[in-house]
Parts: structure tokens; C-alpha cells; sequence
């Protein structure tokens, strides 16, 4: 896919799907319906995983400040917004040096990826309430996370599987 | 598009010993903090409540005691807390979620309720406890965010 309008055009598509995903999952889902609290499964990053593989760093980045720009703008309040973005960028990165590698498979980007949310999450915690004892609460949300990014792994590759056969097809170009 | 090299889609190997890795991270927190410990503790604890890193509240958990409240007002939003002889809870928060109320009371050394839309941290500790030392046992029994 080299053409400049099909590339913005999957990028618009992919921000926009992660941003319902993460609406969707917020409706669903109650948010005790898991023991962990601020534990969530984070079905958007199905779209920042695919978005690591298929389109690399610039377009993934892009995707996870636009969506938690635009959670925030549509009602989401400030603590959230920080917690979203400190774990969201932290994930992101995670995910594409650990996709840099090619040591790793898509599982091990995706724990990778979900380990470094709930890193920046708590850190973005500790931060906002002074209190370094926030960390403590990191295993749980840790091991959880690290679960929850292997379902997301395995969510993702038939929509991985799909969509690159499909960008890489003869009229997609 | 970048053109990729078709990436690894079968869990492997290598990704388990990433994930035991990654695991392992979440042991550190309370091995510091177990070395951090003070040897000798009293029986006695004490309620003590910390806004934006500030303690602003203290209070000794004793029997038979009679209930104490605290209110504190964050921005016009109140935020109260209750100690008795059972401990100390979150009674009533203006948070949006109130996980910090629903946790309940928390009486043993060691436990917190955090409540972060307000910077707000409820624990106990033991009275002749240093604040950041006190046994991590079950520690922090709730995030709200």
C-alpha cells in the first residue's frame, strides 16, 4: 500500500475502531465485573498491536494519542486521561522495540505491551496521589495485564492474518 | 506501508521466558519494601489519611473507641472518612466510581484504600510505625480511577 490517501486512510480507520473498541469495552464491561480494580481488558490494543506490525511506529504513536485524546474529550475526566496516557504510550513503546527485536512473537509483544500499560498506569498513580505505596498494587494488576495481553494476542492474529493479506493484495496498492 | 517481515504468530519459547520476566517485575515492589521494615511493631495502629501526598489526618484504632469522621473538601467534592474500633473506611466519596467506598473497612497494618480521582490515600499503620515502613501483608485493597 504506497499510496498516501490508502495509508491515511487505514490510519483513520484504525484510530476510529480503536476508539469504539474502547467505548464498547467500557459499556460491556462493567467495570467490577473483574476482583482487580482499574484492571480493564483493553480490547483497542487488538488495533495497536496490528498497527505495530502493519504500519510501525509513527501511525501506532499516533493512534494512542488520538484515542485517548478523544476519550478524554468525550467525557472522560482528567486523572483517566493521564493514567490512559502514561499506560498508552508506555505500551506502545514497549511493543515496538519488543516487535524491533524479532525475538519475540506477537504474544510476547502483546504481554510485553500490556506489562508496560500497567507500569505506566501505576507509576501515573503513584505520581498523581504522592504515594509510592501504589506499587504494591502492581502484581495483581501486573499478572492480569500480562493475561489479558496474551487473549488480545490471540484475538489478533486472524485480524492480523486478514488485514495484511489484504493490504498486501494486488488492488490495494 | 512498511513492508514487514512476516512476524512470529505461534506462542514461543522466547515468549514464555519474556513473560516469566515480566512477571517476576511485580515481585519487586514488595521485596523492597519487606527489607524496608522496622523489626520491632506495636500492637497498636493508627488511621491515617493523605491527600495529594499530604497527611492531613490521624487517628488512633483503639477498643471500644467511639467513631471518629473526618471530612475533607477537594475542590468543593467531599471526601469522608470514619475510624472506629473496627478500623477505618471511606464513608462517603464525590469520586465518580466509589470503589474507595466500596471496599469497606480496612484494619490490619498494611492496608490501604486509594481513591485517585481525589489523590486520596486511607491506610493503617502501626502506631509507632516510620509512615512508608509499615508490614505490606495484603497491601492495597483498592484503586479507583
Amino acid at each position: 500500500m504506497k499510496n498516501r490517501t490508502a495509508k491515511l486512510t487505514a490510519w483513520g480507520v484504525m484510530t476510529a475502531l480503536s476508539l469504539v473498541l474502547t467505548v464498547a469495552e467500557a459499556m460491556i464491561i462493567p467495570a467490577g465485573l473483574f476482583p482487580i480494580p482499574g484492571f480493564r481488558l483493553g480490547l483497542s490494543n487488538i488495533v495497536i498491536l496490528i498497527s505495530v506490525y502493519l504500519f510501525g511506529a509513527i501511525p501506532s504513536v499516533g493512534i494512542v494519542l488520538l484515542r485517548t485524546l478523544a476519550v478524554f474529550a468525550f467525557g472522560g475526566n482528567l486523572s483517566a486521561f493521564l493514567f490512559s496516557l502514561c499506560g498508552g504510550l508506555l505500551a506502545v513503546f514497549a511493543m515496538l522495540v519488543l516487535r524491533q527485536t524479532k525475538l519475540f512473537s506477537l504474544f510476547g509483544v502483546s504481554a510485553g505491551g500490556a506489562a508496560a500499560h500497567s507500569i505506566g498506569q501505576i507509576s501515573a498513580g503513584a505520581f498523581l496521589t504522592g504515594s509510592a505505596r501504589l506499587f504494591l498494587y502492581l502484581p495483581f494488576l501486573l499478572w492480569a495485564s500480562i493475561a489479558a495481553g496474551l487473549l488480545i494476542a490471540l484475538l489478533s492474529v486472524p485480524i492480523y492474518r486478514a488485514l495484511d493479506a489484504f493490504f498486501k493484495a494486488p488492488g490495494s496498492e | 506501508m512498511t513492508e514487514n517481515d512476516r512476524p512470529g504468530l505461534r506462542f514461543g519459547f522466547r515468549d514464555l521466558v519474556l513473560i516469566i520476566a515480566l512477571a517476576m517485575i511485580g515481585v519487586i515492589p514488595f521485596a523492597v519494601m519487606h527489607n524496608m521494615r522496622g523489626a520491632e511493631k506495636s500492637a497498636r495502629t493508627v488511621a491515617v489519611l493523605t491527600i495529594a501526598g499530604d497527611e492531613v489526618w490521624r487517628c488512633a484504632i483503639d477498643d471500644g473507641m467511639d467513631p471518629v469522621e473526618y471530612s475533607a473538601d477537594i475542590d468543593g467534592e467531599i471526601f469522608t472518612v470514619i475510624a472506629d474500633s473496627t478500623g477505618a473506611r471511606v464513608n462517603h466519596s464525590d469520586c465518580p466510581d466509589k470503589i474507595c467506598v466500596e471496599t469497606g473497612t480496612i484494619s490490619k497494618a498494611g492496608q490501604t484504600v486509594v481513591c485517585v480521582p481525589f489523590r486520596a490515600v486511607l491506610r493503617i499503620e502501626y502506631a509507632d510505625d516510620d509512615p512508608e515502613l509499615t508490614d505490606v501483608g495484603d497491601a492495597i485493597d483498592a484503586i479507583s480511577g
